[in-house]
Order: structure tokens, then sequence, then C-alpha cells
């Protein structure tokens, strides 16, 4: 089931509502993320964010509600959206025994890219997520920032339309974030989507054009960086509208 | 439905098989298992004294070696996904939960056919001390292979179910020891251990397997579709409908089944399990699966009752001629079959002679 989705919004969350059992972990949320953007998904943590980014991706359904990726619904017609999509879950899960090349080709295998066009994107993720120097040793073996980049170059490996990304910057070092953040940003120039959640004030300040913040399941604001910070400043916004919720 | 999208299954394929080969526990687990079979083999009160070149002594234990061997190779095959945290990135690619599936089962089918390759070296072994029946040897293989496929799809099924590769071990085992034990109950193995290969349990084999790797789907699913309360329901309604499958297995290879009575329990048993398992946009695939379930399970009773069976020994020890079928055809009485038992053979052989005489005084003309 596939229908065009108004303003040219990649990604559309309709009233999500997800249950776990009696636990509401997230009711109604609702937003879109355009072709161009970096949207942060803002909120303390236990918010819901990585339940909303799970429905978004289709590993879960929601209990009610609908989330659309380029016009597919995640619930009915997932692998038609999942083609245009690519996905950092949290703490960019990778398999120790694979070396980054080993695993990129193997991602590229399932997404059906084979020959010129899988040697192509492997050299286009290798220089960008700059990978050369661990390109053949054991993931086991490297850094938590170059996980992180291996992660995101399997998320890139396609050249989706969709980023969606999970803590992308979590557990990594100053030097890590900012290699981290420019690529994410030259994704978003490809005039591309990109969802990206944190917890994380100067994430917001220093990639996402567009801010949702969430906390207790509930979305509590939609809009710019500037329109959140107003004249209080982010911080004091933040704890303001997260009610005092640890961050 | 979604078909199988072959290039994901491939990829998982390579993915599962790769993870097997570079583990240097495999490299033990197929070293055990050729050591093991031959050491069986030779045990000398059941190779030497019965005098005959064949894999005798293996039939009682090689399945039972099989109930744990297998889940060995199967334990990571869902378990470590979900251990390492991949599961959810797996499935975000555009494969569905059933290419993955398929794709780890055919990965451990593929290291369990290169162990069972290895452990043809026995058969090396009976050419130097004998002339065996290669036939038999065939035979006996292939009903071991099945057992494996067929474990390894219990073992997948196993490591679908909970979160660790260790814990899953341990559920394969238990699964796949009660599905011997039904084969056991069954004399499952007899005809593969007489040089016969029957079509009838190679269907059977290939529905278990369907069965088996459509509850790994829906144990994978339940999770990503349902709210915390409905895995509980679905679990206790899957164990219903899997007795209920159990029972009339049961009764229908017994030749005792009761259409009347069971099919409307199986009918509401499972419209039961389809509501609580399953969204309804996907009902039309649940019953497309339980349809095509059906209907190989239809297959496999009528191919077994029909006694398809392909006779592989060098001297078809297990048919009869046409000219003897013809004679049988005209008698009108009950046979009475005369066996004389040498006094020279050692006394195992013996009492596997006296075994004889009583499984054709059972058998009835």
């Amino acid at each position: 089931m596939s229908e065009a989705s108004p303003d040219d919004a990649l990604i559309v969350a309709e009233d999500l509502t997800k249950y776990y059992g009696t636990f509401m972990a997230i009711e109604e949320i609702g937003f879109k993320v355009k072709r161009g953007s970096i949207t942060a998904f803002l909120g303390p943590n236990g918010a819901g964010k990585s339940t909303t980014l799970k429905i978004l991706t289709g590993y879960l359904a929601p209990s009610a509600g609908r989330a659309l990726i380029a016009g597919h619904d995640m619930s009915s017609d997932r692998l038609a959206g999942s083609e245009l999509l690519g996905y950092l879950g949290e703490n960019g899960p990778l398999y120790p025994d694979m070396t980054p090349a080993t695993y990129l080709r193997y991602i590229g295998a399932v997404r059906k890219l084979g020959g010129s066009k899988l040697k192509e994107a492997l050299e286009r993720v290798l220089h960008a997520c700059q990978l050369e120097e661990v390109w053949n040793k054991s993931i086991r073996k490297i850094s938590k920032g170059f996980k992180q980049r291996v992660g995101l170059a399997q998320a890139m490996l396609h050249d989706p339309d969709v980023l969606v990304l999970d803590e992308p910057t979590a557990g990594l070092d100053p030097n890590q974030i900012l290699v981290v953040r420019a690529l994410i940003k030259d994704f978003a120039k490809k005039h591309k989507a990109v969802l990206l959640s944190t917890h994380i004030l100067q994430e917001v300040e220093a990639m996402a054009d567009h801010v949702l913040l969430v906390s207790e399941g509930r979305l509590k604001f939609d809009g710019t960086p500037q329109e959140l910070a107003g004249s209080a400043g982010l911080e004091a916004r933040f704890r303001e509208l997260t009610k005092g919720v640890a961050a | 439905m979604k078909g199988v999208n072959p290039a994901a299954v491939l990829a998982i394929w390579r993915r599962q098989l790769g993870s097997l080969l570079l583990n240097p526990l495999g490299y033990i687990f197929i070293g055990v298992f050729v050591v093991v079979t031959v050491g069986i083999l030779l045990i000398p009160e059941s190779f030497f004294y019965r005098n005959i070149a064949d894999l005798g002594p293996l039939y009682a234990y090689m399945p039972w070696l099989l109930v744990v061997l297998l889940p060995a190779l199967g334990m990571g095959a869902w378990a470590s996904e979900r251990e390492l945290g991949t599961e959810e990135q797996l499935l975000t690619l555009p494969l569905t939960v059933s290419d993955a599936l398929l794709g780890k089962w055919l990965g451990v089918t593929a290291y369990w056919t290169l162990a069972l390759a290895c452990s043809l070296s026995v058969v090396g072994v009976l050419a130097w001390l004998g002339e065996p029946d290669y036939g038999l040897i065939f035979s006996n293989y292939v009903g071991w292979w099945c057992a494996g496929l067929l474990f390894g799809a219990a073992s997948v099924l196993a490591s679908s179910l909970v979160g660790l590769p260790a814990i899953a071990f341990v559920l394969g085992v238990l699964l796949s020891a009660s599905l011997m034990a039904l084969a056991h109950a069954l004399d499952w193995f007899d005809p593969f251990n007489r040089g016969l290969i029957p079509l009838g349990r190679l269907v059977q084999t290939a529905v278990a397997i369907y069965f088996l790797l459509g509850a790994a789907m829906v144990s994978v699913n339940a999770r990503r579709w349902s709210t915390a309360t409905v895995p509980f329901l679905g679990v206790v309604m899957t164990l219903l409908l899997f007795g209920y499958c159990a029972v009339c297995v049961i009764l229908v290879l017994r030749e005792t089944y009761r259409g009347p009575l069971l099919a409307p329990i199986g009918f509401v048993l499972l419209a039961a399990w389809g509501l609580a398992m399953v969204p309804r946009h996907l009902l039309l695939h649940a019953a497309a699966f339980v349809g095509l379930g059906v209907t190989l399970v239809n297959f496999g009773v009528q191919s077994d009752r029909a006694a398809v069976d392909w006779d592989t020994t060098g001297e078809r020890l297990s048919s009869l001629s046409g000219a003897s079928l013809d004679v049988l055809k005209q008698l009108k009485r009950p046979v009475k079959i005369t066996a004389f038992i040498s006094k020279d053979l050692p006394a195992q052989a013996r009492a596997e002679g006296q075994g004889g005489r009583e499984h054709a005084e059972g058998a009835g003309p």
C-alpha cells in the first residue's frame, strides 16, 4: 500500500500509540519529517523515543496509529518502506566475528546490491565513514567510535532516502562526535530526511533544523530549535517541558 | 502473500554457515561427531560379534546423538541475534522473518551435511573390513540426514523462543528428544535401517520442518506484533495447537484417526490461535500457511499409506519380486513363514533372530 505523502514528508507518524500490556509507552504521537531536514527527537531517557523509532522502522507494530516511510505503511508494507530506509539502532549493534568489509558485503547482499553497484556503494561508505584503517579488522577489536561509523555505513550503504538513527553519538569522544555529525549533515544535504533520537541538548543545537520533544510518552513540542529555546534557552525549556523527568 | 526473497535467504545462509565455519568450536563439533560415530560402530560386542559389515550398531545410538548435536549447531541461530541486539537491525532490512529463519536453518543444515559427510570415513572402515551393501548404507545416511534436518529446525525454533543460546540449547535438546521419542514410538527409522527410502517419511520430515520453522516465525513475530499480554496468550495457544497436532499425527499414523471428533476441535483451536497471534492484515497469510501445511500433511499421509518406497539394498532384500507378488495375490489363506537360525551365531545375533521371529509373527498374514 503506497500513497503520496503530503508536503513531501518522507517520515510520517500518525497518532502512534503503543501499549506493552497495560503500560503505555507512547500515546498519540504525530509528526512529519520533510526532505532535506534533520529532525531531532529529543527527550529524557524512557520517554518513548526508541519505541517510536522501532515503530517507524516497522520492527514493532503500533497498538494504534500509522507509521509511513516514503508513503509506505510500515505495518502492512514494511518491505517496500525498508528499501528506502537506513536505520542505526541504539548502541549500533554489530556482529563481533565479522570485519567491517564482510559485514557491509553481507548487508549489501541482503539489500540485493551486487557486482559493480555493491563495489561502488562499499567505496562510497568506506570513504564517507573513514573506515580505511579498520576495514579488514575484526569488529570485536575496533573502538566504539569506529563501530558507530560501521553502523552508519550500514545504514547509508544503499543510499536511502530516509535515515533513522537512535542515539548516534552516544558513548563517543568529542572528536568522534564531530565526525559522525559531519556525516549526518552531509547526508541530509542530498535532499534526504534524517530523524535522530537524542537526550543531549548540544546535539540539537549542532545539527537539527527541527525538534520534536517527547516526555512520558507524549509529544510536548514540535518546531524549530529557535522556537523551542525562546528567550529562556534550550535547557530551561527542556526542564520545563519534561517537568524535571531525569535526563 | 509475499514470496521468498532468494537474495536475502542466500545472504543469511552464507552468514550463518560462515559463523559456524569461523568458530573453532565448529571443528571440535565435527571431530567429536566423527570420533563418537566410529567409536560406537566399532564397539566389539555389537560390531565384531555380529560379523556383518554394516552400520547396525549405529542404528540405536545415532539418532540420539543427533538430539544433542543439532541443538549445539542451531542454538545461536536466532538467540545470538537477540543477545547481540542485532535482531532489530536485521528486521529493518528488506527481508521477512521467514526469509531470515529459512536462511539460518539452511546454514545449520549445510553445516550438518558437512559433518555427516565427514563421518563417511566409517564407510571406509567397513569397506576395509568386509563387503558392505552400499545401498543399505545410503538409506541409513538418508534417514539420519533427514533426522538432522528435523532436529535442526527444532533447534532454530528453540533459538527463536529464548534470548540466550545456552538456554536455546537445552530447549532444543528437549524439543528434539520429544520428536525422537515420537519417532522411536512409531519405528520411524525402521525402513531406513532395512535399506528403504520411503517417500512418506521424507514428506513427513518436510511437513514437520515446515511447521517447526512456521512456529519459529510466529514466535519471532509475536514479540513484534503484540503488546506484552498477548505473547503469553500466544504461547499458551501455540502449545495447545501443537499438542493437538501431535495427538492428530499419532492417531493418523496409528490409523485410528477420529476425524468427526477431532476436526471441530482443531478448527476452533486454529481460529482462536489465529485471532490471538496474527494481526488482521496478516490473517490471509496465516490461512495460506496453514492451508499449505494441511495439504502437505495429507500428501505425507497418502504417500505413507501407498507405501511408495525405494529399495536401495544391493540384492533388493526388502522387496518382493514381481513373480512372488503374483503368487501372494492368489493366496487365499494366511502365509506361514519358517525361518532357521544357525546355532553357530554369537548369542547376541541369535537374540536378534528371535526378535525377527516375533516381528514376523506380529505382522500377521
